[in-house]
């Protein structure tokens, strides 16, 4: 909090610690996290019931959100999700459909485990879910942070 | 077509995001001059006369903008705008991901301007790998001295906080950033006052987005001369420009403005897939009026450029659709987007946007009338400027645009779902009787 010049910018980091912990944001740690930060638990479950990346309810462990916006809907985002939803939606594994990522030029993609993926074939999406369950680096090939400029790339 | 490589100048290198890798390209030498040597109205006229235009989508003069902030003694803020969620744009995830340094060293330039003691990353939670680059970037930066107290012996201090959102498109509004800041539901407010005079915690504040903020470096190291040889007389400097939908190489090129858009697309990008054709594109991300191919791919890619054809620049992303993309479909997925991401504050944007998906949906169920497409129109008119911000806006444009340059499409498309279903009728009839009987 003293990273803030008030304290009630904490909010998002201190959702973000608890669900860390926990895994979502659990009534029990938003009453911690609101009694630290000298605020009602009511006002944090406000704050965490806006943001989409905020659980207000039980997910798994691991998370995948597949991109269904406009640049990926045209490379087959749709098909991505639904390829993951069939791999491995169970309770370590939460898939989600998710707008615009950011990451348009590796479409379509997933976000795995906060890390970007891309661009994914369908049928790369039951070996992503068992890596991810082994513990496994998964698609290193398919990771962005390898991923060279564009204009570097062989055309 | 070669890219004309400014901000990404070096971006290969992987050493680059590690303050020694920046500092041998040269990096944090300007910082250290303008600590040392510059007084904030000296920084001020440069960003001024260079002409830099903010690159996350309304093209506002950055100079003017920090000149907008009072003098005097008072707490005020600077904040960098990292919450790029427009559909299409990805050029900021790339420029903080391979120069993290380049982005710090302008916002520490920029806070002298601002005279903002206090800054922030506001960074999309979704950017977990980038925000980590950041947070390693700062620490560095802390540890040699260009943040924290007396910087380069200056009396200067600034405090750089990498805040991390949590998923919502509003939050790159920058009222709605401001409310997240401060631990709220993102939320738009009221303009005016605007944030150069009441921002931040009530203070006056100075927003701008990753881009703008990492040309500032070079424009004082070089001086606006040098900047305005880049780029066309209205919109000076180089752009990072975001290509992505049916292209044969998505990414992000550098280009100096006012580049023919056809040379991105068709050279840079790698052109149509084997055996499409463009058919359209938004030229500035999601909530730009789309232009058709004729219209649009002669045009030079500036701001006034885009701003003549109708549409707009934005934050510089492209999104091509071939000729295998149904239009209508692409308005629906659109209209969806904003659809999900509407705070709700306003009643034109929440009605606006929820009755927009609902008559597309019909649309393309086939159970739309050609006079339904009025109304989708109608709707669009009485959302834009309607609003505190400009959410509902960036659906009614470019979705105002499908309707009308692709009307067509949507006649075709409502009348040939309509004849599927009549056909599914028909022919589930003997299924059914057969049933009975």
């Amino acid at each position: 909090m003293g990273k803030y010049p008030d304290r009630h910018s904490v909010s998002i980091p201190a959702l973000w610690a608890v669900q860390t912990l926990y895994g979502w944001c659990t009534p029990e740690g938003i009453r911690q996290a609101a009694a630290v930060m000298r605020v009602t638990p009511a006002y944090l479950e406000s704050v965490a019931s806006f943001y989409d990346l905020l659980h207000t309810e039980p997910v798994g462990s691991h998370k995948v959100a597949v991109c269904t916006n406009i640049s990926c809907w045209m490379r087959g985002g749709d098909r991505l999700l639904e390829a993951f939803r069939a791999a491995g939606e169970n309770e370590d594994v939460f898939v989600t459909g998710f707008e615009c990522l950011g990451a348009c030029d590796i479409a379509p993609m997933a976000s795995i485990d906060e890390r970007y993926f891309g661009p994914l074939d369908p049928d790369e999406a039951q070996t992503a879910v068992d890596q991810l369950l082994a513990g496994e680096d998964v698609l290193p090939e398919k990771a962005l942070e390898k991923r060279p400029l564009a204009g570097d790339r062989d055309a | 077509m070669p890219e004309t490589r400014v901000l990404l100048e070096h971006a290969e290198d992987p050493k680059l995001r590690t303050l020694e890798g920046y500092r041998s390209y040269g990096g944090y030498a300007t910082l250290e001059r303008a600590y040392r040597e510059m007084e904030a109205e000296e920084i001020l006229k440069q960003l001024e006369d260079s002409g830099l235009r903010g690159r996350g989508g309304a093209g506002f003069s950055m100079g003017k903008k920090a000149s907008f902030l009072p003098r005097g003694e008072m707490a005020k803020y600077l904040c960098c705008n990292a919450d790029e969620s427009e559909p299409g744009a990805f050029k900021d995830r790339e420029l903080m991901q391979r120069n993290p340094h380049q982005l710090v060293e302008g916002i520490a330039i920029a806070a002298i301007a601002a005279d903002a003691g206090h800054a922030f990353i506001f960074i999309r939670g979704e950017y977990d790998a980038q925000a980590d680059i950041l947070d390693a970037a700062v620490a560095e930066a802390y540890e040699a001295g260009y943040l924290g107290e007396d910087i380069c012996g200056s009396r200067r201090d600034l405090e750089l906080v990498v805040h991390r959102g949590a998923g919502a498109y509003i939050c790159g509004e920058e009222t709605a950033l401001l409310d997240a800041l401060e631990g709220k539901r993102g939320n738009p407010r009221l303009k005016p006052p605007f944030p150069a005079v009441q921002g931040l915690y009530g203070g006056p504040t100075l927003i701008n987005n990753v881009e703008t903020l990492s040309n500032v470096p070079r424009i004082v190291a070089h001086g606006a001369e040098w900047f305005r040889g880049y780029g066309t007389e209205q919109s000076p400097g180089t752009k990072v420009v975001s290509i992505s939908g049916g292209v044969r190489r998505p990414g992000n090129y550098e280009v100096e403005l006012g580049t023919p858009t056809r040379e991105l697309i068709c050279d840079l990008a790698g052109g149509p897939l084997p055996g499409r054709e463009i058919k359209a594109f938004y030229p500035g991300g999601s909530s730009a009026p789309v232009l058709t191919a004729e219209e649009g791919l002669d045009l030079p890619y500036s701001f006034e450029a885009m701003a003549e054809a109708g549409s707009m620049l934005g934050s510089g992303s492209i999104i091509v659709a071939d000729d295998t993309v149904s239009i209508p479909l692409m308005a629906l997925r659109t209209a969806r987007f904003y659809h999900h991401e509407s705070c709700g504050k306003c009643t034109p944007c929440r009605e606006g946007t929820n009755w927009t998906v609902k008559m597309l949906e019909r649309v393309v169920r086939g159970e739309a009338t050609p006079m339904d497409l009025d109304i989708i129109s109608s709707v669009q008119d009485n959302i834009m400027g309607h609003c505190l911000c400009v959410l509902g806006d960036s659906m009614a444009m470019p979705v105002s645009a499908m309707v009308k340059k692709f009307r067509a499409e949507f006649e075709a498309t409502i009348a040939s779902a309509a004849e599927a279903s009549r056909i599914e009728a028909v022919q589930g009839a003997p299924e059914t009787l057969g049933a009975a009987t």
